[in-house]
């Protein structure tokens, strides 16, 4: 008998708590999604570096949510035909740019591209994303290139659906947001939890500046060449200032008019955005259109090459002409700024 | 001790099952707390000295109600409309935002709907083109106040889900930012391409490419809210109105319009596309 009360009281607490939670789930909102798990990644902002402009607002990052993010980065599952991931043209030895042996990144059904993948980190910074800054947030980064029609191509509803049905993405949205419901909000979050989280600011460069290495000779002397040429775009610390400029690039066969494409504003034609200059020693080939595969190339047109078209940059009226041992000093400084332990971290490594 | 054990059970399956109807009846009783704002903190009213404003919206082609060609070739069973330009068309799609729903009061003051997203849909006028405004607070208003299209923050504030989710096929993905409106038809007339079809899509919220438009209707009479009903306001929304004043739209010169500068004349031509007819107590 006395047995029986007390499964009474038990089944009585459960209901209890069950119908708690009911009303907890009316209250919640769809804009504040539960964070389950206290094991806490925390975004990095270097000491000295500006302020990021996406703040994981509404977003805080959990390891389980970061590595949602991981897995979908290389989940081929989000491309049409399932044979392209993210990491596809992403690749970490690469700084997550495509590689030296492609100009153009390829898509679903080897659909070339008319642009060169980007380099993929220290992406909280810019408010605007890709070479014309059709993305202003981070969250939604990854709809661009999983709709495009010459990258992923798949349909963002499609996409979703494809990770609801499985049983491995229910399992890990459910640790990364305590519940099995797979949205393209979690999905996105979840992407921008991973992409915002590579963060490089371990190079020669870096360690300098910390106090914890020098500059050779050459690469200090590289130094004083570019700040006197490139630092007016290519801002430290991030070594851009993230504004769209036309830096004179001649008009190649694309006819790519950039920023223009956004703003539908002429005096956007042509102008692309300034990269960053950090990691250039994995990221060849450079340029929009990948037409310069080494570093070399890439000084002797701004030293030489420079055309003037529409909306050339004031900056790049007037020539930057240096001498052939400052140019072998500025290759020296600017491979200071790899980061191998970037491009190596198993964090960001490719995961299924 | 058998009857004991009967009697038990007996208990036991009257406390599950009227634990059930609690925990449901809660649900029911609970209306108040789903509106939200940015940073996820629920609004809660009191229900005391507030009601709820149902509104009531029709799409028209003029004076009738606009019908949804399920087809883009013309069959003897197509709704056919002739626009201001002199083309032949049937309309395919028709669905907009519309957004920062406010109510102006007597005093000058507003209400200010939390949360207030909505997407209309021509083709979904059962669940889109009904809603209600939730916690209104007693008092007269004489006016309705909101956008069409989507507000710059939102614009730019990350993944959205609800009536904002890019899944709703309102999302530009070659220019991140929210479609406002579209209006899709097929015309008798030949484009420049050649074709029949006719696709605006109008989006924009920055700079010279601003497509936002702000609405402001002064209501036929005094909207009253109190505890006696639901008030409810009839809105008209003629789709003709796209495609006239200021600029009359030809389809065959303008067979489509699907980026912000683009589509900035559609957009100019829709401001004035609504109209409050009604205003029930």
């Amino acid at each position: 008998m006395r047995t029986k009360i007390i499964y009474f009281l038990l089944f009585s607490l459960i209901f209890i708590f069950s119908c708690k939670k009911d009303t907890k789930k009316i209250n919640e909102t769809p804009q504040s999604e539960p964070t389950p798990t206290t094991n806490i990644y925390l975004p990095i902002v270097p000491q000295g570096w500006p302020a990021p402009s996406y703040m994981f607002q509404n977003n805080p990052v959990t390891y389980d949510g970061f590595t949602l993010g991981r897995y979908l980065f290389y989940e081929p599952l989000l491309s049409l035909d399932t044979t392209v991931a993210c990491g596809s043209c992403h690749e970490q030895t690469f700084a997550f740019s495509n590689g030296p042996s492609h100009t153009f990144s390829h898509g679903v059904n080897d659909v070339i591209g008319k642009r060169n993948s980007l380099a993929l980190f220290n992406l909280t910074w810019p408010n605007q994303l890709m070479w014309d800054g059709a993305v202003n947030n981070l969250e939604n980064q990854a709809i661009t290139p999983i709709t495009n029609p010459v990258e992923m191509n798949l349909n963002l509803g499609t996409a979703v659906s494809r990770l609801s049905y499985s049983t491995k993405y229910k399992t890990l949205f459910k640790k990364a947001f305590g519940d099995t419901l797979i949205n393209s909000q979690r999905m996105l979050r979840a992407f921008a939890q991973f992409m915002g989280l590579m963060v490089s600011n371990n190079s020669k460069y870096d360690k300098v500046k910390a106090g914890q290495d020098v500059f050779t000779l050459s690469e200090n002397n590289g130094y004083a060449v570019f700040t006197t040429n490139c630092a007016g775009c290519h801002t430290e610390p991030l070594f851009s200032d993230y504004t769209f400029r036309n830096k004179g690039l001649p008009i190649n066969a694309y006819q790519d008019s950039g920023r223009y494409n956004i703003t539908q504003n002429t005096a956007d034609i042509y102008k692309f955005k300034v990269p960053t200059l950090r990691n250039l020693g994995f990221t060849a080939p450079y340029m929009h259109d990948g037409r310069f595969q080494t570093l070399s190339e890439v000084i002797d047109f701004f030293t030489n090459g420079v055309a003037n078209t529409q909306n050339l940059d004031p900056f790049m009226v007037t020539p930057h002409p240096i001498t052939i041992q400052q140019k072998s000093d500025l290759i020296s400084f600017l491979n200071t700024l790899n980061d191998y332990s970037f491009t190596t971290n198993p964090r960001f490594s490719e995961i299924h | 001790m058998k009857n004991i054990k009967t009697i038990t059970s007996k208990l036991l399956i009257t406390l599950i099952v009227l634990h059930l109807f609690s925990c449901k009846k809660k649900k029911e009783e609970d209306p108040v707390v789903v509106n939200t704002i940015t940073t996820g903190a629920p609004t809660v009213t009191t229900t005391a000295s507030t009601n709820d404003v149902t509104i009531n919206i029709t799409n028209m082609a003029d004076n009738v109600i606009l019908q949804i060609a399920k087809d883009t070739i013309y069959k003897p069973s197509t709704p056919k409309y002739i626009s201001a330009y002199g083309d032949t068309f049937s309309v395919t799609k028709f669905r907009y935002y519309i957004s920062n729903i406010k109510l102006k009061k007597q005093d000058g003051s507003y209400y200010t709907e939390t949360e207030s997203y909505h997407l209309i849909d021509a083709s979904d006028s059962l669940n889109t083109c009904k809603f209600n405004l939730k916690n209104v607070p007693y008092a007269t208003y004489t006016a309705i106040e909101y956008m069409i299209g989507v507000d710059s923050t939102r614009n730019c504030s990350g993944a959205q889900t609800g009536q904002l989710d890019p899944l709703k096929d309102m999302y530009w993905n070659w220019n991140q930012g929210y479609i406002f409106l579209k209006f899709e038809a097929y015309t008798s007339s030949i484009s420049s391409f050649g074709g029949h079809n006719v696709e605006y899509h109008v989006g924009g919220f920055k700079g010279a490419t601003n497509n936002i438009k702000n609405v402001s209707l002064t209501l036929p009479s005094n909207l009253v809210v109190d505890n006696d009903h639901i008030s409810k306001l009839f809105i008209k929304a003629n789709a003709k109105e796209c495609l006239k004043t200021p600029t009359t739209i030809s389809f065959a010169t303008l067979p489509t319009a699907i980026s912000p500068a683009s589509s900035k004349p559609i957009a100019n031509n829709y401001t004035d596309m609504f109209l409050v007819t009604t205003v029930i107590h």
